[in-house]
């Protein structure tokens, strides 16, 4: 017979999980949102860019999966598995979207770039060789300011084409 | 943007979930949290615990029984688009965005009721059922009863959205049009067609509004004007019939006149998707 | 033939960026931070009466609240930062909780009870015009009146073959950087450092300075990296103050980071505008006058007149009309005061004047293209008729090639007519000032492994402008470009400066590099004739090495650093001053005027939603140092244009309230609603500068919107006066 765990509003919660491989142990209370929790951990590349859902800022591949770590709490993390941007570079080398998007001139302050990142991540997972409409639609939740989005959908193509030729190894989630 | 204290509940079962939410009566259930966080952020809500769901494998499930899918309340809108269910997967596909359609479930969607959802559109054309599970056992409402009204399903505390029940519509034509102001946002309306030709005639039409109302509802009168032999005039009618079901507010994305207006125009595009013609 | 100035150079600035690596304001931690929480205003007009926060206090982790500070900054509401006995508009602060974390704060915040009696607000601009009722009590409603005028206006329109009259508004909208606004404020002993997310540290530190010069001696202010700005990070905030007190009170590091629903409270709203025109031209289309009653809506305070003045100085344009005449009534109102955003002024006159054009255009039944040609000046520098001096430009060389592109647009569109579709071309000639000075700083030092390192004075925050100005750097200095590195942001490091704001750290901040880095090759020119036993004269600077063309001889600039550093312990025995270093200080006698073209085509659908299917921008903004970033510029403004045009507005009901409150209410484009856009570049309309650019950080929103609105307008064959238009009112 199990006894329901139940956390009071007080009460801390230890949860374990990884980030980008690594496993964490991160103790905190029921309320705090994951991206709180990532940030406090160090992955400061996570950002925060609004508080009702709809920037993308803040997106991260948790369990295989694009979500925005500001609507999800750190104690739903517990026991995933999750990647963000300070994940993608490998020993130095650059992820090829990272290249891409240096390549294509997709950034300009940068703020939303990670996210922006991580949803292409999860976009070329999901739609290997997307058309231009698709890559629009597959960033629709995420919002930037200064580029215009289109060297962005440019730096997507291209890391799509990266990909596609087998140039870096690829990292599955 | 910071929730309020709240405390968490880990059930193992979902036995054990509805006991505790049967308990405490300003519990609340956390299933993909797309509708409940963004809600504690602004401190629209403070329940007292949060009942974690999402991971209740008896609710994850999506399957097809004969002649009939059983979609588990904790199918995401992500899992659901890629059922190829006819109509409600397409619905699925237009939800929020990419990233709130990987966490968002149906169960939690229709357990909130926002009246711009997408889902109730097409579930009301579909005939669906919604099978409810409590403390003292289940059972099966059609999902017209079940939305109330606006934020007000027929669910009592201690009671769980189990599964979705639809009929295989396979054979049907359909189409979900959304129009919205831009990308991810509430829809303005949303028109859900579901049709069955035979040759030049339509023999059974449905459509189903949503955001214009305090909840979806069918458009019978259009319904009834289209089972007819297909043709522009018919359609004309039936579009504009529809607009009879609209009672929208005017806001900031539209007057009402306007959201009116768009109905007919939605509801318009929506029978000549479905009939391949758009 | 350079290396690197006007090639599409790889941005220096990424690799820490797309690796999540930038260092923004909220990624900043000391240990013993306290954390803010504002308490703000729920209402736009109300009687403060009391502020309770007994209960707040109550709150572990709660350290202190601070309420009724006032302090004396010019041009701001006279309780300035804190609201002390009147509200003025909803969002602006009242109390600020301190706290030992972000949750902990704003817990507290909501324990906190304002007590206040209900006033009524006032939110139309028109209506306050009236003076009925007072938007700030004590005070009538016209915060200042000016005249722009040139000519006989009355009696050219009196005397018109074709006069007309039309309302244009402009409504206010929200710059919504992605990263909002945060200051740490970090307090040692009588000197502060305030990290801030900021477009200029330098003038943050001078009106910081202004207001606590009495309890520090001095501040340092530093830049870190800034998710975005467009002019909304450059004046002075409350929250700027109330941090810095904090820290000064409790001697401990204190933090505000903004909410998104704060920020766009009070982060300072833009555009705001209402123009009523009487126009009069003669029937070849000569326009002969225009009379404009502006209506600015500035606020809850006015923070100085210059955006109307620009909005007026720049209404003639590019054309030569000289009877004009422009009103201008700055008004309160019970809103968050208004302040710039990108292109500041200017889209406002050019939206005005290039809607005259359209519509004069369809008065004569004349072709657009035709219209401006007659009236476009003919022969640059130009002084205009209230004394704003256009600089070099050739106008019809470029207005000859964006026609070309129009035609094309208009034939597609023609095509696409024939097929039942709305669509309609839209055209817009624009005429900017920018490179607002007064100067700019540079230094340029070479290390003594030959390293060289460029400290600005500007402060980009995206622009990319550290790239270009390091193509400049060693393209002057002959040097690779890997070897150039560009710093900026912060008032230790280099003496004065200005920031980046008005299109101007490239020129200003790049020029004075230019003139940096040449006296860094003087220099270097003395000390080899130190190190080469030659005669200065002897020597030349060349491609990256200083050589005595009679001898041979040469040292490289990395040699000549290497040399000057000798041995540690050792003497120096030169007659020149040991260090590679130029500092330059560059500033311009005039603003600059860059000019440019849009042609959009658009179709408007059955549900009156807007969509762009071709786009063409073209500009002369002199020598174009990096096309990349340049074009990148143009795509970011044309896309917050077409934002300003059919989706953005800020919206209070009647009562003051904001209806738009969130990202999810105020809504900017998105990828699926934003489109391609081509952009060409020409380059004669060289500035006066050594390196003779002229700055593209705003042309692209000045030039949207008059585009898009009249593509809309011949879609739907119906005259439109409104930014935004939305689609119910198509």
């Amino acid at each position: 017979m199990n006894e329901v765990k139940v956390y009071e509003k007080d009460q801390k919660v230890k949860i374990h999980f990884k980030v980008n491989g690594q496993d964490v142990e991160y103790e905190t209370e029921p309320r705090k949102l994951l991206v709180h929790a990532l940030r406090e951990l160090g992955f400061t590349g996570v950002h925060i860019g609004c508080d009702t859902s709809n920037c993308g800022a803040c997106t991260v591949i948790m369990n295989g999966k694009s979500v925005k770590s500001c609507t999800v709490l750190a104690v739903e993390a517990d026991g995933s598995e999750i990647l963000t941007v300070e994940g993608l570079a490998k020993d130095g080398k650059l992820h090829p979207i990272q290249e891409a998007f240096w390549e294509k001139h997709a950034l300009q302050c940068g703020y939303c770039t990670p996210g922006m990142i991580m949803e292409a991540y999860w976009l070329l997972k999901e739609k290997p060789d997307p058309t231009e409409e698709e890559i629009r639609e597959g960033i629709s939740g995420n919002l930037c300011r200064c580029t215009g989005y289109q060297n962005i959908v440019e730096a997507v193509k291209l890391a799509s084409q990266k990909l596609r030729l087998g140039q870096t190894p690829y990292q599955r989630q | 943007m910071y929730p309020p204290k709240i405390g968490y509940v880990i059930p193992d079962s979902v036995t054990e979930a509805l006991e505790f939410l049967e308990k405490h009566d300003d519990a609340k259930p956390l299933a993909g949290g797309h509708s409940l966080i963004p809600m504690l952020k602004l401190r629209l809500l403070r329940p007292s615990y949060l009942v974690e769901i999402r991971r209740l494998q008896e609710l994850k499930y999506l399957r097809k029984d004969g002649a009939q899918y059983s979609i588990g309340a904790l199918s995401t809108h992500y899992e659901i688009s890629k059922a190829n269910i006819p109509l409600l997967s397409e619905t699925a596909s237009k939800i929020g965005d990419p990233q709130v359609r990987n966490m968002g479930t149906i169960g939690g969607s229709i357990s909130h009721l926002d009246p711009s959802a997408d889902y109730p559109a097409a579930l009301i054309v579909l005939d669906a059922k919604v099978k409810v599970v409590g403390t003292k056992g289940e059972r099966v409402v059609d999902f017209a009863s079940f939305a109330k009204d606006m934020f007000t399903p027929d669910l009592n505390q201690g009671e769980l959205v189990k599964e979705v029940l639809i009929n295989d519509y396979s054979g049907y034509k359909y189409s979900y049009q959304k129009l919205e102001r831009r990308a991810g946002d509430f829809a303005i309306v949303g028109v859900a067609v579901l049709l069955k030709v035979d040759g030049e005639e339509i023999k059974d039409a449905r459509i189903g509004l949503t955001a214009v109302n305090t909840k979806a509802v069918r458009a019978t009168e259009a319904e009834n004007v289209l089972k007819d032999k297909i043709c522009e005039k018919t359609i004309e009618v039936a579009s504009d019939l529809a607009v009879k079901y609209a009672n929208p507010t005017s806001d900031i994305r539209g007057t009402a006149e306007y959201k009116k207006k768009v109905t007919k125009v939605m509801t318009k595009r929506a029978i000549l998707t479905a009939l391949g013609k758009r | 033939m350079s290396r690197y100035i006007g090639k599409r150079i790889k941005r220096k600035e990424d690799p820490k960026l797309i690796t999540g690596q930038g260092r923004y304001v909220d990624d900043i931690e000391f240990p013993g931070t306290l954390y803010l929480a504002i308490v703000r205003s729920p209402v736009a007009h109300a009687t403060l009466k009391k502020v309770d926060f007994s209960d707040a206090l109550k709150l572990s982790g709660v350290v202190g609240v601070i309420t009724g500070l006032n302090l004396r900054v010019e041009n701001r509401p006279s309780n300035f930062p804190m609201a002390k006995t009147e509200l003025l508009y909803v969002g602006q602060p009242v109390a600020a909780v301190v706290a030992k974390d972000k949750y902990t704060a704003y817990d507290a915040a909501e324990l906190v009870q304002i007590d206040y009696d209900s006033l009524p607000a006032v939110t139309d601009p028109e209506e306050a015009l009236k003076d009925d009722v007072k938007a700030v009590e004590g005070k009538g409603n016209v915060a200042y009146r000016k005249t722009y005028s040139s000519g006989n206006p009355e009696k050219a329109i009196s005397e018109a073959d074709v006069s007309f009259e039309e309302k244009l508004v402009i409504s206010r909208v929200y710059p919504a950087a992605m990263e909002p606004r945060g200051v740490i404020s970090v307090y040692q002993q009588g000197f502060l450092t305030v990290y801030s997310s900021t477009q200029s540290p330098h003038y943050m530190r001078r009106y910081l300075l202004n207001a606590f010069a009495d309890k520090v001696k001095d501040i340092r202010v530093i830049q870190p990296d800034v998710g975005g700005a467009f002019g909304s990070k450059l004046f002075p905030y409350p929250e700027d103050y109330i941090t810095v007190y904090a820290s000064l009170l409790y001697e401990r590091p204190v933090k505000w980071i903004a909410t998104r629903s704060e920020d766009i409270r009070q982060t300072y709203h833009a555009r705001g505008q209402i123009h009523k025109v009487k126009v009069g031209a003669k029937r070849d289309g000569t326009l002969t006058g225009i009379i404009d009653d502006l209506i600015i809506d500035l606020g809850a305070a006015s923070h100085g007149t210059y955006l109307a003045d620009i909005a007026a100085q720049m209404l003639p344009g590019p054309y030569s009309i000289r009877d004009i005449k422009v009103e201008v009534y700055g008004v309160y109102t019970n809103k968050t005061p208004l302040d710039q955003y990108r292109g500041a002024g200017r889209p406002e006159a050019t939206f005005v004047i290039e809607r005259i054009m359209s519509i004069l255009a369809d008065e004569l039944k004349m072709d657009e293209i035709e219209l401006r040609k007659k009236n476009l000046i003919k022969s640059t520098p130009y002084v205009n008729p209230f004394g704003v001096k256009y600089d070099n430009g050739d106008y019809a060389s470029l207005l000859n090639k964006a026609e070309q592109v129009y035609r094309e647009m208009e034939r597609k569109a023609e095509k696409l007519r024939s097929e039942g579709r709305k669509v309609g071309v839209g055209f817009s000639f624009y005429l900017e000032m920018n490179n607002f000075g007064p100067w700019e700083s540079a230094s340029v030092r070479v290390r003594g492994d030959g390293r060289v390192l460029v400290i600005i004075g500007a402060a980009p925050h995206g622009q990319g402008t550290a790239t270009g100005i390091a193509q400049i750097v060693a393209d002057e200095l002959g040097v690779d470009i890997d070897n150039v590195d560009v710093i900026w942001g912060d008032t230790s490091t280099i003496g004065e400066g200005y920031g980046t704001y008005g299109s101007r750290s490239l020129t200003l901040a790049g020029n004075a590099a230019l003139l940096a880095s040449r006296k860094v090759k003087e220099k270097a020119i003395r000390l080899a004739a130190q190190f080469l036993k030659s005669d200065p004269q002897e020597l030349e600077y060349k491609d990256g090495k200083v050589v005595n063309p009679k001898t041979g001889k040469s040292m490289t600039l990395k040699e000549i650093a290497a040399k000057s550093m000798s041995v540690l312990g050792g003497v120096w025995r030169y007659k020149e001053e040991p260090g590679l270093e130029g500092t330059a200080y560059f500033g311009l006698d005039n603003l600059t005027y860059p000019y440019g073209s849009h042609v959009a085509l658009v179709e408007v659908d059955d549900t009156g939603f807007v969509k762009v299917l071709d786009y063409y921008a073209i500009d002369d903004i002199g020598l174009v140092v990096n096309p990349m970033l340049a074009e990148g510029q143009v795509m970011g403004g044309v896309i917050q244009g077409f934002g300003e045009t059919v989706l953005e507005e800020v919206i209070h009901d009647k009562e003051g309230n904001l209806l738009t409150g969130t990202f999810g209410d105020y809504m900017i484009p998105t990828a699926v609603e934003a489109f391609n856009i081509k952009w060409e570049y020409m380059e004669k309309g060289k500035s006066d500068a050594p390196l003779p650019a002229k700055g593209i950080g705003e042309g692209a929103t000045i030039g949207t919107p008059p585009s898009v609105l009249r593509a809309m307008e011949k879609a739907v064959g119906k005259r439109l006066t409104k930014l935004p238009t939305l689609p119910w009112d198509l």
